[in-house]
């Protein structure tokens, strides 16, 4: 264990937050299909409102910060923002769909933002894929061209792609495209629901066959994970970081243990610390306190736990139950235990397989 | 970013200004945007990362160090100009 890697355990253990994603607006310049936001038509923090929040995070000791939305570019106060959370020394991410960066403003994010990582959402390797998901003629182009511009002042990019039954036939030309512009690319095969319970988005989630061809060898050379890890709970008992490595706050000040698992703690606004919030707050309590269980539980008795990455955000959505397995998480942890067992048996037949001993990075880690 | 520094220069060497950090149990965790890169410093590195604010030069800053933690003045100085040295390698510090 490296002493990043030990600083992260030590503050997993005392729910030391690192983390925090600030959604900065719900306003956005796409209309994506399966969009997980859900706008409250409540008046959105202004700049000095955000200023306040910043602070107040700085302050509990948060060291990265992911500024997202909506399309956090949308705000026209965003470089002032940005300019706030540097001062204050965090690390920045932006979760953008890139759709308004231009020379210019990939120039303002070099100079005044210095983000380690600029996160973009790609639907599609070809613009009228890409573009029936965020119905706007000219995003994928806009796309294409923020990423040079970026990569051009050396900012990292990571190009973030859910896997849908309308992209899943192009996620090998999505690489080729990643490798071309000098991006990272993720592709995720989990859809989730929209923040209030609303399951629509999961009918454009990639089908069983096509997750057994994902786990499949025929996805080996764009898939990160070559060999299905195994979950590993023994040094940090929680299922996952909500509540514990880091939180979330959305336009409205709102503060929840996670992104995904949108139980109100508090506003941000209304507290004079998140020191005081975090440790005494009964949602918070209930919330580690059931992310501990699940291993201990669900996962523990069901036959495909150990390859189960399980949300208690999704299982909330899906179920009213945070403990109770969900049907996408039960299937994809069947299809990659039957592809690890699969490689195991070539493995113990004598054909050199690495990787074959790597655990899950829990989600928050 | 302006030009980096190193402990030979005359100007007090200052935290690159680009770099994200938090201090948690007394270690720094420094986060650089060129690269990602991440380092995690000791108890002492943290407190000289604290004192390279561009307002006191090598010399000043081991004066502090040696006093605090109670080791010889040309000791200090020489563990703070390597591991100032090191910094400035790793584009953790800039020009004021």
């Amino acid at each position: 264990m490296n002493p990043y890697q030990a600083m992260i355990a030590r503050r997993w253990k005392a729910a030391a937050p690192y983390s925090a994603l600030f959604e900065l607006t719900y306003v956005c310049n796409h209309a994506c299909s399966f969009c997980y936001n859900c706008p409250t038509g409540e008046k959105e923090l202004g700049t000095e409102q955000v200023f306040e929040a910043l602070r107040k995070i700085a302050d509990f000791g948060v060291l990265f910060l992911t500024l997202s939305g909506g399309e956090p570019l949308c705000r026209k106060d965003f470089f002032a923002i940005a300019a706030e959370a540097r001062r204050l020394h965090f690390a920045i991410r932006v979760y953008t769909n890139g759709y308004l960066i231009d020379e210019a403003v990939a120039e303002r994010l070099a100079e005044e933002v210095r983000p380690f990582e600029m996160e973009i959402s790609l639907h599609g390797a070809r613009p009228g894929t890409h573009e029936a998901l965020t119905r706007v003629p000219g995003s994928f182009v806009n796309l294409v061209a923020g990423v040079r511009a970026l990569r051009k002042r050396g900012i990292k990019v990571l190009l973030k792609t859910p896997i849908t039954k309308m992209n899943m036939s192009e996620l090998r030309e999505m690489k080729v495209l990643a490798d071309d512009l000098g991006a990272g690319i993720h592709f995720d095969p989990v859809v989730t629901p929209k923040d209030d319970g609303d399951q629509e988005p999961l009918q454009m989630g990639a089908d069983e066959a096509f997750l057994k061809r994902w786990w499949s060898d025929e996805f080996l050379d764009v898939r990160e994970e070559k060999v299905p890890v195994r979950r590993d709970d023994r040094e940090i008992a929680a299922v996952c970081g909500t509540g514990r490595s880091g939180f979330a706050v959305d336009p409205y000040g709102n503060i929840y243990p996670c992104v995904q698992w949108r139980r109100k703690v508090a506003n941000i606004l209304e507290i004079s610390s998140l020191r005081d919030v975090w440790k005494g707050s009964p949602v918070l309590a209930e919330v580690r306190r059931v992310a501990e269980e699940i291993p201990r539980t669900t996962l523990k008795n069901s036959d495909v736990g150990e390859f189960t990455a399980f949300c208690a955000g999704v299982a909330w959505l899906q179920t009213g139950d945070p403990t109770r397995m969900y049907p996408q998480a039960e299937l994809t942890a069947r299809i990659r235990k039957k592809a690890y067992l699969e490689i195991r048996a070539r493995s113990d037949a004598g054909e050199a397989i690495g990787e074959m001993a790597n655990v899950f990075e829990k989600c928050g880690e | 970013m302006g030009e980096m520094t190193g402990p030979d220069d005359p100007r007090p060497p200052r935290r690159n200004p680009a770099a994200g950090f938090r201090v948690f149990e007394g270690e720094a965790t420094i986060v650089l945007p060129d690269g990602s890169y991440i380092q995690v410093l000791n108890e002492t590195g943290s407190r000289i990362w604290d004192l390279l604010d561009g307002s006191r030069g090598v010399k000043a800053i081991a004066a502090v160090i040696a006093e605090e933690y109670d080791i010889a003045a040309e000791a200090a100085e020489r563990d703070v100009r390597e591991f100032v040295e090191e910094l400035a390698r790793h584009r953790m510090l800039e020009r004021p």
